[in-house]
């Protein structure tokens, strides 16, 4: 494990270092690193203290292999994570591996104070609250405002100012 | 009056306006330092709150940048840094992500931007660089440049507002102090000024000029024309004081001259008093004197007929001392003593002295001994008369008042004082005596001495040698006997010392100059006694005597047989001396002819009076042969004839004379113990063609009735 753990740190410099060379970044980097800033972003109503878990529905997903790389005091990383686990997240990334399950999940975690994120087109449409999608080379996000209100989330003012609201279902 | 007012110049010069003026200046000065102070500060505090400004500015931009900088949100970021527009002062900012990489920018950053610290200023901007960071991780850095311009304008702006109002406040200074000179400084001037003018001009009517304005300076004004109203007030009353003084001085000092007039008329009634009573006395006396010389040479008196006639004549010589000392005495207290300085021969003063005291000391037994010191000069300048005075009186009392023993004269001249010393081995004098023996009246003996003399001689004679500039001084020891010492300071003239003093000897015959008949004196006085006496000491010489009773009888004498010489006596009735002096040198062939004036007057008004009317010489009364002697060998060609040396020394025996057989000399001796002093005159007259030279000498003595020198001659014959 532990070697393992090097070798991936050693990964995600050189991805760092590509990225910083004018190469094109590792898109689970770039993604990973707007999940735990969106987390930093955002006010739980029930503000527990501790650590928060951002939670991974399948064990190969890359962007939960990079956050787990990242050494954060105040959240950690949790892939594999069932349906019925769920309770104990307070950030969900869903991927392309939970395309056909996606209403059945955003279902299961309605009245629940998770921070749903996606990069699957029509994610916020269909009640997820931040969807993430490429512009040219760039990363932009939707937010459905219903959505984080309907969890009694708070996202911060500045992120709303960046994204591109998009009406859907809470 | 005429001194000028220290200060007024000062004044003038703008001593107040340049104090005024100095103040306002510093004053000025104080604002301007004042005012750039306030513009350091100023603009010091417009530069803090401007970066103050700039700095929350940049740390609300990069806050609000964050979101961008996280999400790599370049739109946005480039549109947050568009809001900078809105503030026209910042010129540019550029987002750098931690790799040093633009991120986003806005307008221009000067060049090479990157390498400067916070807060630089770079070409007139102010660069400002603030970290963008988000929990606690560095995220980017926001770079910002602001414009300065217009700051530094404003700056500049503040600047020009500093320097205008200091100009102002330079020129309204100078306004100022030029406006206070004016009205403080050029007032006080003009007061100056004017007061200088009455000061110097005297003149206290004068007024200030009274002053429009109601101030410090007009009542300065009231005031000094109030203290010149008091001045000129008193001007006035002490003007009227002075004309009163000088009213009462011209009053006292007419009083004053006449009280001066008075005591003068007094004064010279006084002199005139002393003068005729000195005549009056002496002239009676001088006819006592002769007369009582003619008697004793009547043959027909008894012994004490001629011993009442000497007696006369002692006390007639006696008081005729009394009335010179008086003299001397009064002259002496009215300050008018007078001190005839003339070239004149120690040698012979001191000689004559011990020749007149030698007989006298001798009679008493005593020996007089003389002592010189050191070698006398030659001539010296002196009183003759009154230095041979003060040593007659010290010699005089020093024979008087020895009984046995001797008298000691020794003389001596040092460092141009003469030093005469009289010791003597008499009664001497006690102690609480000799402070008072200089005063007059006072004697130092016994009753039995005080009848011989005054009393004033000492007293006369330490006037005189205070006179002459010496002193006179006394030692003494009772029953010891008595030291006189007399300080005299003198001129030397001619240094070549005299012969030591000798024994004195007069002439005893005379010899004209030249061939020609014997020289003629004619002796004018109405006074039998006197005219006999001058023929007695000149005619046993060889001198043709002629005589006359007054006036008239001598210019007839003279016209018929002219004189070679003529002694007038002044005080004669009805032609008097002088005028008779006058009228015989008016005769043809007598304009020349020497007339000695002849009189018992002392002063030298007198002597004076004489030399005016054409007297060549003035010969005191009573005559001193000596004296006529002198004056004689001065106006007449003349030589003297003195006795052969055989006088000189005591013991020396004179040549047998074959008119003087020993019966004849022991004949002489019993006369001369008997004072029939005619007698001796008489036989000696008698064998006249026989005498030899002693012969000669004692009728020459006889005929003066000098017993000491008869005697003296005697005993040696």
């Amino acid at each position: 494990m532990k070697v393992n753990r090097r070798v991936r740190t050693l990964l995600l410099l050189l991805l760092v270092v590509c990225g910083t060379c004018g190469g094109e970044a590792e898109p689970s980097a770039v993604v990973a690193k707007f999940v735990i800033n969106f987390a930093k972003f955002t006010h739980w109503p029930a503000a527990p203290d501790g650590v928060g878990t951002i939670c991974f529905t399948t064990v190969a997903e890359p962007v939960g292999a990079v956050l787990e790389g990242i050494e954060n005091a105040a959240w950690v990383s949790r892939r594999g994570v069932g349906l019925d686990q769920l309770q104990g997240c307070r950030v969900l990334y869903l991927s392309r591996f939970d395309r056909y399950h996606l209403a059945e999940t955003l279902r299961a975690l309605r009245e629940q104070p998770v921070l749903t994120i996606s990069d699957l087109s029509g994610f916020a449409k269909l009640g997820g609250m931040v969807e993430l999608y490429e512009e040219g080379r760039r990363f932009r996000f939707t937010i459905n405002h219903a959505a984080l209100e309907h969890a009694g989330l708070a996202m911060d003012a500045r992120i709303l100012a960046l994204a591109r609201s998009a009406r859907g279902e809470p | 009056m005429t001194r000028p007012v220290p200060g007024a110049d000062a004044l003038r010069r703008g001593g107040i306006q340049e104090t005024i003026g100095r103040s306002l200046y510093l004053m000025t000065l104080g604002l301007v330092v004042v005012f750039f102070i306030i513009w350091v500060t100023l603009s010091s505090y417009q530069k803090g709150q401007h970066l103050q400004a700039t700095q929350a500015q940049v740390a609300t931009l990069a806050a609000a940048c964050i979101p961008a900088l996280m999400f790599q949100d370049e739109r946005a970021a480039d549109q947050l840094l568009g809001t900078l527009a809105q503030a026209p002062a910042i010129t540019g900012a550029h987002l750098l992500l931690p790799s040093g990489e633009t991120f986003a920018s806005y307008g221009v950053l000067p060049a090479g931007v990157e390498g400067y610290r916070s807060e630089t200023l770079h070409a007139g901007q102010l660069i400002v660089r603030q970290a963008v960071v988000f929990d606690a991780e560095r995220i980017g850095e926001l770079v910002l440049a602001a414009d300065l311009s217009a700051l530094q304008r404003q700056e500049r702006r503040l600047m020009v507002v500093f320097v205008l109002l200091t100009l102002v406040l330079l020129g309204v200074t100078a306004v100022v102090s030029r406006v206070l000179a004016r009205r403080v400084a050029n007032p006080l001037v003009e007061f100056a000024e004017a007061a200088d003018a009455i000061s110097q001009s005297g003149d206290y009517r004068r007024r200030l000029a009274p002053r429009r304005e109601d101030d410090e300076i007009a009542l300065f004004a009231r005031v000094f024309n109030a203290m010149l109203d008091a001045v000129e007030q008193r001007d006035q009353a002490l003007n009227q004081h002075k004309e009163n003084l000088e009213v009462m001085v011209v009053q006292r000092t007419a009083d004053l001259a006449l009280a001066k007039e008075q005591a003068e008329a007094a004064n010279r009634a006084k002199s005139a008093f002393i003068a005729n009573m000195s005549h009056e006395l002496r002239t009676p006396l001088n006819a006592l004197l002769g007369y009582a010389q003619v008697l004793r040479r009547d043959r027909s008196l008894d012994a004490h007929q001629l011993h009442s006639v000497e007696t006369i004549q002692h006390s007639g010589e006696h008081l005729l001392t009394l009335i010179n000392d008086l003299l001397d005495l009064a002259k002496i207290e009215a300050d008018r003593i007078e001190i005839h300085n003339a070239p004149c021969d120690l040698g012979s003063i001191f000689t004559g002295l011990i020749g007149l005291f030698q007989a006298a000391a001798a009679h008493k037994g005593l020996h007089l001994r003389h002592h010189q010191l050191t070698p006398l000069p030659g001539l010296v300048n002196c009183d003759e008369r009154r230095l041979r005075q003060i040593g007659m009186n010290l010699l005089g009392n020093a024979v008087k008042f020895t009984e046995q023993g001797e008298i000691r004269l020794a003389l001596a001249f040092r460092d141009g004082w003469l030093e005469v010393s009289v010791e003597d081995t008499g009664i001497g004098i006690p102690e609480a005596r000799l402070c008072k023996l200089f005063r007059p009246f006072e004697q130092a003996g016994e009753e039995h001495y005080r009848s011989q003399g005054t009393g004033l001689g000492l007293a006369i004679g330490r006037q005189l040698a205070e006179h002459m500039g010496g002193r006179l001084e006394v030692q003494s020891r009772l029953g010891e006997g008595s030291r006189f010492t007399l300080e005299v300071p003198l001129e030397v003239l001619d240094l070549a010392p005299t012969p030591s003093v000798k024994a004195e000897h007069l002439p005893v015959g005379v010899q004209r100059d030249g061939e020609g008949r014997p020289l003629r004196v004619l002796v004018v006085d109405d006074a039998l006694a006197n005219r006999q006496v001058i023929s007695a000491l000149l005619a046993p010489l060889g001198f043709e005597m002629l005589a006359a009773e007054g006036g008239h009888q001598a210019l007839a004498i003279a016209q018929d047989t002219p004189p070679d010489l003529v002694v007038m006596d002044l005080v004669m009735d009805p032609l008097d001396g002088l005028e008779t002096t006058r009228r015989l040198l008016a005769i043809p062939g007598l304009e020349q002819l020497p007339v000695l004036a002849c009189s018992a007057s002392a002063f030298a008004q007198d002597r004076d009076r004489c030399l005016e009317a054409g007297c060549i010489d003035f010969l005191p009364k009573p005559v001193d042969a000596e004296q006529l002697f002198a004056m004689l060998e001065r106006y007449l060609p003349l030589r003297w004839v003195y006795a052969g040396r055989e006088e000189e020394g005591q013991g020396a025996t004179l040549l047998p004379e074959a008119g003087l057989d020993p019966a004849l000399l022991e004949a002489l001796r019993t006369w001369v113990t008997a004072g029939q002093i005619s007698r001796i005159q008489r036989t000696l007259n008698e064998r006249e063609g026989q005498l030899g030279t002693l012969g000669k000498r004692m009728q020459e003595a006889a005929l003066r009735f000098d017993i000491k020198t008869l005697k003296a001659l005697l005993e040696r014959a």
